[in-house]
């Protein structure tokens, strides 16, 4: 059989075995890190509210307290959206007339509540719980970031996986006094992870690496 | 040499098969290159599975899934809030406002042993219950009635109708179910607080309302030599009271 191509083919050949391994590799991990990017987890984008309702004016210029709106985030699994009469509370007074409150004037006189754009979504496989983390000294500006600087809320996290594990290896470096977890502009001392974090992962008894970091803690 | 000497050359050479003669072999390790080639085509398996949500979205309804709260249907009763105190004295929205000018009340009301129990709390005041009190009462009641309770909290400054001072002597002569009263019930421009707080939280406000009002007419010689200290040191510059408005979550 005549040769059909010439000698240099075959280091062509295996060039390009090489070529298209990388092209593969590369391709994969193009694709996790874009899995990574805000483009697709969509952090740090704010999204659009029915209402203009803005966390920057209420906590960060009013000084409400996350608690008076999110109630139950002490108590129970979700940190829960005020109804419309928390709203009430002061609004039936304050712009009483803003147009911009409309939809929430018309939300009390129907009763049907306001619906906001969700923001944070978790997928139904993985559980969270606010509670446990607030009662063990996790605050929220730790996983939501300065919400109080924030005109529309967005997400600070990708709130993917690895994101919950970095932490719950080592959560030492982020634990605060009861008294500062809605505190928006706790940062850690210095050395916290060894010194103070340390001593409060011992009065909140958190559990260890292991327990944290294993599948049935989140999928359950 | 052919291309097909070349391989057995080496795979003399060698007992182990190098990624290479695997790969240049023709015809012979058809298996093996089909691998290969599948595991190039891994990266699309990943593509296509970041489009999967029917896992994501389980049928199940949760808490918030359409971002609204939703209200209870009326006539219900949430889990947990009916009789939680069956110690505590009923208070119900006929409560008479209790004003200093109301015969009857007066009685109990001069002597307020205010955080000894005695006061119709339905349990006894401790500093856990205190400063459980405290942090309700920050959350709840400052933005409007500020952090020492006269009246002048942010909400207020930005027009909200200003609420009495509870150092008013008339405040300080209520009993103390008198505050419960009003958080549950309402007060002329001040709506109910019961969907915000739990009964038993409600007592624990209350609780510390009373040590606000002491704390506006604490009897100097009453005090440890700490706080003594304190006062003589901050009477020296100090003629307002130093109402500071910040929320824990504030500034
Ligand atoms: C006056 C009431 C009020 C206060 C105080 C308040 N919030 Fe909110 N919060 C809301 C409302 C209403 C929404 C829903 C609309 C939106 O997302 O902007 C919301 C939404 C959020 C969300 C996004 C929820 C989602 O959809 O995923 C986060 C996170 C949040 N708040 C955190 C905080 C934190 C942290 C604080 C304290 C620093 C705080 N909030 C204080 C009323 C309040
Ligand atoms: C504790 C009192 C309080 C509560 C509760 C409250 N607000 Fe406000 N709201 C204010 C104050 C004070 C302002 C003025 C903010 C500023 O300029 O600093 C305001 C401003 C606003 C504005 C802008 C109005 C305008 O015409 O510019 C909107 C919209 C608004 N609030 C929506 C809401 C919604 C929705 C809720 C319920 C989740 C809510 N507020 C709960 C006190 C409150
Ligand atoms: C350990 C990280 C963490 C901390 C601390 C935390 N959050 Fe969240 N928060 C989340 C995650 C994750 C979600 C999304 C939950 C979901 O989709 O089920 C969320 C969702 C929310 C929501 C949307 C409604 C809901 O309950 O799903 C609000 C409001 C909220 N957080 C407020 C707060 C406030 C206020 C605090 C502080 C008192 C706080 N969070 C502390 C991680 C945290
Ligand atoms: C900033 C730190 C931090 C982040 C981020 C975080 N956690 Fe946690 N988590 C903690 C701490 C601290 C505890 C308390 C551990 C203990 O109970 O001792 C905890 C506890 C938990 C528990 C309860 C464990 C048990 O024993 O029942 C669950 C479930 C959980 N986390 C889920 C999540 C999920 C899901 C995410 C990501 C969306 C997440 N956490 C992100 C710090 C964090
Ligand atoms: C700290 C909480 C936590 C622990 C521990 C945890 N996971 Fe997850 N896991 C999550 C969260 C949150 C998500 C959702 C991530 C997302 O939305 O991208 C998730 C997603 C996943 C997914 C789906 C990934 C996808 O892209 O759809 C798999 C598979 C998974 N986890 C497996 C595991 C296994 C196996 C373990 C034990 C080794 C484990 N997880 C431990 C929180 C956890
Ligand atoms: C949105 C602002 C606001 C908040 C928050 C608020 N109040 Fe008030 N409160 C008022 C106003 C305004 C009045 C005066 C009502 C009137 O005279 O119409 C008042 C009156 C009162 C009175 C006096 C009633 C009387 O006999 O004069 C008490 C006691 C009281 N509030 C307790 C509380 C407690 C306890 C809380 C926290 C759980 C609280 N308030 C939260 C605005 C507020």
């Amino acid at each position: 059989m005549p040769q059909l191509f010439h000698r240099g083919m075959n280091t062509l050949a295996r060039l390009s075995i090489v070529i298209g391994l990388l092209v593969a590799g590369g391709g994969l991990m193009f694709v996790i890190e874009f899995n990574r990017t805000p483009y697709v987890t969509q952090a740090f984008q704010p999204r659009e509210q029915p209402v203009q309702f803005s966390h920057k004016h209420h906590v960060g210029d009013d000084g409400i307290d996350c608690r008076y709106c999110h109630t139950t985030v002490e108590t129970a699994a979700t940190a829960g959206l005020p109804a419309t009469k928390t709203c009430m509370n002061c609004h039936s007074q304050l712009f009483a007339n803003s147009p911009y409150l409309e939809i929430v004037r018309e939300s009390w006189r129907t009763g049907q509540p306001i619906k906001w754009t969700r923001v944070h979504d978790l997928p139904d496989f993985a559980y969270f719980n606010h509670s446990i983390h607030v009662n063990k000294g996790v605050g929220c500006s730790t996983c939501h970031g300065r919400v109080d600087m924030m005109p529309l809320v967005w997400n600070e996290a990708s709130l993917h996986m690895e994101w919950c594990l970095q932490c719950h290896r080592n959560p030492n470096a982020v634990l605060r006094e009861q008294k500062d977890i809605t505190n928006m502009e706790w940062v850690a001392p210095k050395d916290h992870a060894e010194k103070g974090g340390a001593e409060l992962a011992k009065k909140y008894n958190i559990q260890p690496k292991n327990v944290l970091t294993s599948c049935s803690t989140c999928h359950r | 040499m052919s291309k097909v000497e070349k391989s057995k050359v080496k795979s003399k050479k060698s007992k182990g098969k190098s990624m290479e003669d695997i790969l240049t072999r023709k015809g012979r390790n058809s298996r093996q290159a089909f691998l290969i080639f599948a595991f190039c085509l891994l990266p699309f398996a990943f593509l296509s599975a970041a489009c999967r949500q029917d896992m994501h979205d389980n049928p199940r309804y949760e808490a918030n899934e359409d971002g609204a709260n939703r209200q209870l249907p009326e006539g219900t009763v949430a889990r947990g809030s009916l009789d939680l105190n069956p110690s505590a004295p009923k208070v119900t929205a006929q409560a008479a406002p209790v004003s200093a000018a109301t015969p009857g009340v007066t009685a109990g009301a001069t002597a307020p042993a205010a955080i000894t129990g005695e006061d119709g709390f339905p349990f006894k005041v401790s500093k856990e219950i205190l400063d459980r009190g405290e942090s309700r009462y920050n959350i709840s009641c400052l933005p409007c009635h500020g952090k020492l309770g006269d009246g002048n909290g942010m909400i207020v400054q930005r027009g909200f109708r200003r609420p009495p001072s509870y150092h008013d002597p008339r405040l300080k002569a209520a009993p103390s179910s008198y505050f419960y009263d009003v958080m549950t019930n309402g007060f002329g421009a001040m709506s109910s607080y019961t969907d915000q707080l739990t009964p038993e939280d409600r007592w624990k406000v209350a609780a510390y309302i009373r040590v606000l009002q002491l704390s506006q007419r604490a009897n100097v010689a009453e005090l440890g030599e700490d706080d003594k200290k304190k006062i003589t040191e901050a009477a020296a510059p100090k003629t307002e009271t130093k109402g500071g408005n910040n929320a824990p979550g504030g500034h």
